[in-house]
């Protein structure tokens, strides 16, 4: 660092706290937010819970990336572990950081897919937001027109469902028929995302996604999330008083599919934050349907049970498994022989 | 014996050399046990170093309990062991392989069979005991290879080093071997050896003493010059006029102190009328001291050892001084006899308390002869057991000098490191066992194993008397004494008065 941003620092130092300060929170919170002791449910239920992971080494001629995700699943009695993963190489085009974010969101739920398949799962814990996935398009495919975004449709949807079914996300195939032209692979990695989130909630299980840092501001609508809200006002266990979200108020365009937009549309999401341990760290929890207040407290209650600190056990696990550190992508790059520049070398 | 399958305890992992390895396992394999690789065509046989139990979740970044608890009931029992792996030689010629093993083979607990031909100490083998990690396969010495290569047995008080001494001396014994013991607390005098105890009492013919021995137990000191040398004139002129005759032991010290009163009133030594005085009462003092020991009469102590036997030194009722002077003056004999033949069979000399004899720090008679039996014993066969429960006040020199070592439990890290520095082949991982060591447990190497090991040793079943006493039931059973001595007294004084 050059000591001239220490110079730089102590000379705005004032204006700073003064901002900081009056970016005090305003909101009154204590009509939504109730403080309550959560019981841990004492009733024996499958629940399951996953994360994924993803880092890239940027050759100049192209760049190596991996991914895993894991699905955790705790039926009372052990613990067991679905995984996936995948490893390839991507041109060095714009939009890599995206596209390889998109790629792990597909191998985590496509993982929390198998889970819910292949085990008699009654919850299934989701890291992040699943409303946040369904209604953020990747905004680089904005320029694509609808006739091409229609022939993708037609071409490739069939065998994209078929690769639904396959635990990873390898589109090769379909990226050496489009011979790598970028928009139109961003548009149907984003259209695999979406059908499977679409089967994921065709299970109709009970999904509950747990966010640790939302900027969401749904309650207060005020330039501080509600999440710092509620933070600030109360260190108890509790939550706040659900919120419903219908989708087709939020999303006016159309979803690539009539199939994806009847469904879609017709969700609604169910919006509350909780502290599930005193003193610890507010939580955005978020499910793909209605609930009322009391199922609220029933689900809390059961996320509870397996949670350690404050937050569920399950996801905490599956977030230290499945990291992947630079000194992983380095060994990954030795065992596939891979010795080109960087460009950094000489720094 | 167990099957393939389940003697398999876990992989090799990350970098490895031709001497160690790192392994994990799922199972909980025990410090100091023995396993094999299969790797460059051979079964190579490892010993397990260290060991440490590992969980991928409770980590120590938890600072709560319930929340291990909470893991645990989660995860239940999901843990994992890594552990290092000293290689030790192939499993027949224990030569140590030239290539490392490949990273990913599997490690097998070494099965009974290779043990047993591993630890077997050859054709004059001496049983100490048995392994600790594996029970029920013997670990034997090369009896020829602990006496030529000399012995040190260190541990802490309690650890089990009498015990040891006595195993040791009984297996010499059933090879009609001779053993020498310097016994500094009585504790081998009443015990039952195999080939028999020859108890032999302390006692020093002065004539026999060497000036310095002398000297040191009349306590002049190396540097009092002129004490000294009226000292060595007094004693050799009596020394020379009494040879060949018989005289007492008061005709003897009376004629010195004759002699001394002689220089007294001499002109010529009229100014060292104070150091031939301080003389006088060192004499007057030696012989109030060690009336018991000195004797004109008594055989040279050499001349008493006898083959076949456990020849006890009993040094229980002498004080250190005078301890020194016993142990130099026959280890400098013995070496003499055996050089000129005059003893016509091997010694094992067991010196316990090696440290007052030996010590680091200050200079004792026995030192020399100590150190020159290590250097010269093994060519005219006399093998040195130094055993000491200080370690680090035993003279380095003396300690290096005794290739093989059986260290029980020792706890002071100072200890540790001397006896480390002292010994090559005691490496930091089975330093770092020393302390969790139990009673009668050791850490036995040097040339008389093939390879090191831990070891139970045997428990010797004859009679000891070092082993610690009952303080408790001592005291109950006089306050039971003085109990029933007061009711005899009040029976006797009512019939007295009922009379």
């Amino acid at each position: 660092m050059l000591d001239s941003l220490y110079e730089r620092t102590l000379y705005k130092k004032e204006t700073i706290n003064k901002k900081f300060r009056n970016s005090k929170i305003k909101s009154r919170p204590a009509s939504f937010w109730k403080d309550w002791q959560i019981n841990e449910d004492g009733s024996e239920f499958t629940i399951c819970g996953g994360d994924g992971s993803f880092n890239k080494i940027e050759f100049r001629r192209f760049m190596l990336y991996a991914i895993d995700a894991e699905c955790l699943i705790y039926d009372n009695d052990e613990m067991r572990s679905l995984q996936s993963c995948e490893v390839d190489i991507l041109p060095p085009y714009g939009y890599n950081r995206e596209r390889l974010e998109n790629y792990m969101g597909i191998l985590e739920m496509k993982t929390n897919l198998k889970a819910l398949e292949e085990y008699d799962i009654d919850i299934m814990l989701f890291d992040g937001s699943i409303l946040g996935n369904i209604i953020m398009p990747p905004h680089f495919i904005r320029g694509l027109t609808k006739r091409t975004k229609d022939e993708m449709i037609e071409v490739y949807l069939p065998a994209l469902k078929e690769k639904i079914e396959e635990s990873s996300s390898d589109l090769s195939t379909i990226r050496k028929d489009l011979k790598e032209d970028i928009e139109p692979m961003i548009y149907l990695e984003y259209l695999e995302k979406l059908l499977v989130i679409y089967r994921l909630i065709e299970k109709k299980r009970e999904i509950v996604a747990i966010s640790k840092r939302s900027t969401s501001n749904s309650y207060f609508r005020s330039n501080i999330p509600d999440m710092a809200i509620f933070e600030d006002f109360s260190n108890k266990e509790g939550y706040s008083k659900p919120k419903y979200l219908e989708v087709s108020d939020i999303v006016k365009w159309k979803f690539p599919t009539s199939e994806l937009d009847r469904l879609f549309k017709g969700m609604t999401f169910t919006i509350f934050y909780a502290r599930l341990e005193d003193f610890k760290n507010i939580l955005k929890f978020e499910l793909p349907y209605r609930l009322s207040e009391s199922g609220v407290a029933e689900i809390l209650e059961k996320v509870k049970k397996i949670s350690t600190d404050g937050y569920p056990y399950l996801l905490k696990r599956a977030h230290n498994d499945v990291i992947i550190r630079d000194g992983d992508m380095e060994r990954i790059s030795r065992i596939l022989g891979l010795f080109e520049r960087t460009g950094r070398e000489m720094l | 014996m167990r099957d393939d399958e389940e003697r398999i305890i876990g992989r090799c992992i990350g970098e490895t050399s031709p001497l160690a390895l790192t392994f994990i396992s799922k199972k909980t394999p025990k410090v100091g046990e023995y396993v094999v690789l299969d790797y460059g065509g051979t079964k190579v046989l490892g010993m397990i170093e260290t060991l440490s139990g590992c969980s991928t979740s409770i980590t120590e970044k938890i600072y709560n309990p319930a929340t291990v608890e909470k893991i645990r009931e989660i995860e239940g029992e999901d843990h994992y062991t890594r552990g290092s792996i000293k290689i030790l030689g192939d499993v027949e010629t224990l030569r140590i392989p030239r290539v490392p093993p490949s990273p990913g083979i599997e490690i097998k607990i070494a099965d009974e069979d290779t043990l047993k031909k591993v630890f077997s100490g050859g054709k004059d083998k001496l049983k100490i005991g048995d392994l600790i990690t594996q029970e029920g396969v013997a670990v034997e010495l090369d009896v020829n290879k602990m006496v030529t290569r000399h012995l040190a047995i260190l541990a802490m008080t309690g650890a089990g080093k009498s015990n040891t001494v006595a195993v040791i001396t009984d297996g010499i014994l059933k090879f009609k071997g001779s053993v020498l013991i310097f016994d500094m607390h009585s504790e081998y005098v009443d015990a039952d050896f195999d080939g028999g105890t020859n108890v032999i009492e302390p006692h020093i013919n002065p004539l026999y003493l060497s000036l310095s021995e002398f000297a040191k137990l009349a306590n002049i000191p190396g540097d009092a010059y002129v004490q000294e040398r009226y000292f060595r004139m007094a004693y050799g002129d009596v020394r020379n006029s009494v040879r060949g005759g018989s005289i007492s032991n008061k005709e003897f010290f009376n004629s010195i102190q004759e002699k001394l009163d002689e220089f007294l009133e001499m002109d010529d030594y009229k100014g060292d009328k104070k150091p031939i005085v301080a003389v006088k009462n060192k004499l007057d003092d030696l012989i109030e001291r060690y009336r018991n020991i000195l004797s004109l009469n008594a055989p040279d102590l050499v001349e008493e050892i006898k083959l076949s036997a456990a020849n006890v030194i009993d040094l229980g009722s002498v004080d250190e001084d005078a301890a020194d002077v016993i142990v130099s003056h026959t280890l400098s004999n013995l070496l003499k006899k055996i050089k000129r033949g005059d003893l016509s069979f091997p010694v094992f000399v067991i010196l316990e308390e090696a440290h007052i004899l030996a010590p680091k720090s200050r200079s004792t008679l026995s030192k020399y002869w100590i150190g020159r039996i290590a250097r010269e014993g093994r060519k005219f066969g006399i093998g040195l057991c130094m055993v000491s429960q200080r370690p680090k006040s035993l003279d380095p020199e003396s300690l290096s000098q005794a290739n093989n070592m059986i260290i029980l439990r020792l706890i002071e890290p100072t200890d540790q490191r001397h006896v480390q520095e002292a010994s090559e082949s005691l490496s930091e991982d089975l330093l770092k066992q020393l302390p969790s060591l139990n009673i009668g447990e050791a850490i036995v190497l040097g040339p008389m194993m093939r390879v090191p090991a831990l070891v139970k040793i045997d428990e010797f079943k004859g009679k000891l008397l070092g082993r610690d006493i009952n303080i408790v039931e001592r005291w109950r059973r006089l306050k039971e004494e003085d109990e029933r001595e007061l009711e005899e007294q009040e029976k006797e004084i009512s019939e007295f008065m009922e009379y």
